[in-house]
């Protein structure tokens, strides 16, 4: 009954433990928690699913496939990472289990395509040529991989009133002013609890 | 507990609940079981998993509402992670964020139903009186000109420059405000979703509905479903609070919709029985394409689509081979952040098409699954739930067709230029470009789709090897274990489902009723 999704999920962790296994001793030093990838542009986004790790690969993705420069918005600003990893904690866990995955696939896609390193140590002209690889892939499961990821990034950055200006979007109808869920609210109580 | 809505504060110290009949869920199968039983003076409960939102906790922005009123958040996917399931989480269900378009099941559909999988009494001499009655209730009409948005207005002109056959869409509304925001819940009560029509209408007639309520598992006693255990979800953090109680009824039905009732089943052990059950799935895949237009078209304010085009809603076949069609051709309306998930492009691309959004307008096909290469709900082993969708080979022919179909009515609407929604950036300029549809990858994640349509995993038919239910509504096997919803369609109901599956209610009601005769 499983057995198809069984394998895709076995095909696509093989894929990452034997990116992982090739990477393992050029990354070996490089493998400590990392620092704020993009300093200076806002404060790094505190989380509750996402580790600190793909917080930062989901940053430097969005910034491979978004617009950039005026009039757009930062990451930061439209609060990317900070709304994914809202919706991931209200979804079940096998929806985050594949997300994560899907993150994992995209931070090992480098190899796939002649780079020695992962996604988010590649630099900006780089990540974007192997996104630009990926869209020519016939292979379903890094189709599932990049594409699960970059439809995310995208609805949250455009669903984020920071982009609805330089869009052009007034945004909801009678410009009725947000009235948050009980989750949201409940998101919200975490992470101030979750401070230090 | 008096007749009404009563959430998980209210519910908090319920252990143990007897009614005559308990229905699974509170879409449009549900609320209109719940308004016909209770009008002839059943005592009804209804269990909702989700939570219940009136308008005054809408707000209609885009993110906070999917996460509000879709199951998943809008992040479920079939499992090749194409195909994004859209379906409610929420009293009202689905038809808290449907689009209201409201068919009657096409007669072609009726006599396949009939004749190829032995549905009886579901013809249209069967469910005219609950079309004509439904279509009275919930104010269905042809959408008027007040309701063709630039969008709509062009791509009527251009169907008919085409010579292609269109018709005003059906659609259940009443002072129609023109905010755009079906998809995010109606807060003018002018949709006429289930939270506006059959759940008042039942609760008039005493009918309670639980909501924040997750039926687990029935218990049965031979051939009879005895108790259901019931988990109350804690709203705040979407898991289960911990908390269960039991109903106990005379009859129990399973109205959790098509993405869930199969699976609710599958859960309870059916399938050993029922081989059937979770197969036969269908979704209507629907492909999208953009284009960008010279002057404003503002897709995302007034009703979503007011015209469709039926010219190529049959499959057409030259001596064997598919030809054209199997798809409805519509406008789309889309808010921005689903639209910007759906487009193929990226970077400075992305933000050009993005930077011209009242002039971004694009149009959906809703294909008619093709009833030899339907999908398949399947219960994971953590017990969730995987819904698996083939693309057979003519699936892939009919999607690539509506798709080229699309862009001849883009180009016919004068777009610049057009993108499919799909995993390549593959840019049109021209009907000159359409050779690259060659190249386009039709299967899993090639073409970015949604599904808000479900139908099977609980196909009705009169063999058990076959089907699920009877045409009764019954589940084979079972006394008093009903399904109404769209999952008990043989195939794919070609159009919007809602009607239809308001209408099969009716007949289902007369079932349940004739239990208690």
């Amino acid at each position: 009954m499983v057995r198809i999704e069984l394998k895709r999920r076995k095909l696509l962790k093989g894929a990452v433990l034997v990116a992982g296994a090739a990477l393992a001793g050029y990354q070996i030093g490089r493998l400590r928690s990392p620092g704020d990838p993009f300093p200076g542009v806002g404060p790094e986004p505190d989380t509750l699913v996402f580790t600190r790790r793909e917080a930062a690969l989901l940053e430097h993705i969005g910034r491979a496939i978004l617009p950039s420069g005026a009039p757009w918005p930062s990451l930061r600003d439209a609060e990317v990472v900070q709304r994914l990893d809202e919706e991931l904690l209200f979804t079940d866990d096998h929806t985050r289990s594949e997300f994560s995955l899907a993150l994992r696939g995209v931070e090992n896609l480098p190899l796939l395509y002649g780079y020695f390193d992962r996604f988010q140590h590649l630099a900006l002209d780089d990540q974007r040529a192997v996104m630009e690889r990926a869209e020519q892939t016939r292979s379903e499961l890094i189709r599932a991989a990049t594409n699960g990821v970059r439809m995310a990034i995208n609805l949250v950055y455009f669903g984020h009133s920071a982009t609805w200006s330089a869009i052009q979007y007034d945004g909801p109808f009678a410009q009725l002013p947000q009235h948050l869920s009980q989750q949201r609210t409940f998101y919200r109580s975490l992470q101030q609890e979750a401070q230090p | 507990m008096k007749p009404g809505i009563h959430e998980q504060q209210d519910l908090q110290t319920l252990h143990a609940y007897t009614t005559q009949v308990c229905i699974i869920g509170s879409g449009c199968g549900g609320a209109t079981l719940a308004q016909q039983l209770a009008k002839k003076g059943l005592d009804v409960v209804v269990l909702e998993r989700g939570g219940y939102y009136p308008p005054e906790k809408m707000d209609q922005n885009e993110l906070n509402m999917q996460g509000k009123l879709y199951g998943g958040r809008g992040l479920d996917t079939t499992s090749d992670g194409g195909n994004t399931l859209l379906y409610g989480n929420n009293v009202g269900g689905a038809s808290v964020h449907y689009w209201a378009d409201s068919y009657r099941t096409p007669q072609y559909k009726l006599d396949e139903w009939q004749e190829q999988y032995g549905v009886r009494n579901h013809q249209t001499r069967d469910l005219e009186p609950a079309f004509d009655a439904l279509e009275r209730e919930i104010s269905i009409h042809e959408a008027p000109d007040s309701l063709f948005n630039p969008l709509n207005q062009r791509f009527r002109q251009a169907s008919q420059s085409l010579g292609w056959h269109g018709h005003r869409v059906p659609q259940a509304r009443t002072h129609c405000q023109k905010s755009g925001h079906c998809m995010q819940g109606c807060i003018y009560g002018a949709k006429q979703d289930q939270t506006v029509t059959h759940l008042p209408d039942a609760i008039e007639h005493g009918a309670r509905v639980f909501a924040d309520s997750r039926a687990e598992s029935l218990s049965f006693e031979g051939r009879r479903a005895k108790r259901l255990r019931v988990s109350l979800m804690d709203r705040k953090s979407n898991r289960p609070s911990g908390q269960e109680y039991t109903v106990e009824a005379d009859v129990f039905v399973v109205a959790a919709g098509g993405f869930s009732s199969s699976h609710f089943l599958l859960r309870q052990g059916l399938g050993d029985d029922l081989p059937a059950l979770g197969r036969h799935f269908s979704m209507n895949p629907s492909t999208m394409v953009y284009g960008l237009f010279e002057e404003d078209m503002r897709q995302w304010r007034n009703i979503p689509a007011a015209w469709g085009v039926d010219e190529f809603l049959q499959r057409q076949e030259d001596e064997g081979r598919y030809r054209e069609g199997g798809y409805l051709l519509m406008p789309n309306q889309i808010h921005p952040g689903a639209l910007a998930a759906t487009l193929p492009l990226k970077g400075e691309q992305l933000g050009e098409w993005m930077a011209q959004f009242p002039q971004l307008a694009g149009t959906i096909a809703w294909m008619d699954d093709i009833p030899e290469e339907l999908g398949e709900i399947r219960m994971r082993r953590d017990g969730g739930r995987q819904v698996h969708y083939p693309y057979g080979a003519l699936t892939r022919q009919v999607l690539k067709d509506s798709v080229a179909k699309q862009l001849e009515m883009l180009f016919a609407m004068g777009a610049r230029k057009a993108v499919i929604s799909g995993h390549q950036a593959m840019m049109f300029n021209s009907m000159d470009d359409m050779a690259q549809l060659d190249d386009l990858a039709t299967g899993g994640g090639g073409l970015i789709m949604a599904s808000p349509h479900p139908g099977g995993g609980c196909r009705m038919g009169d063999d058990p090897a076959q089907s699920v239910v009877g045409s009764d509504h019954r589940v084979h096997g079972y006394d008093n274990l009903f399904v109404s919803d769209s999952s008990v369609f043989p195939t794919s109901s070609a159009l919007d489902p809602s009607l239809s599956i308001m209408a099969f209610s009716h007949m289902a009601a007369n079932h349940v009723l004739e239990t208690f005769s």
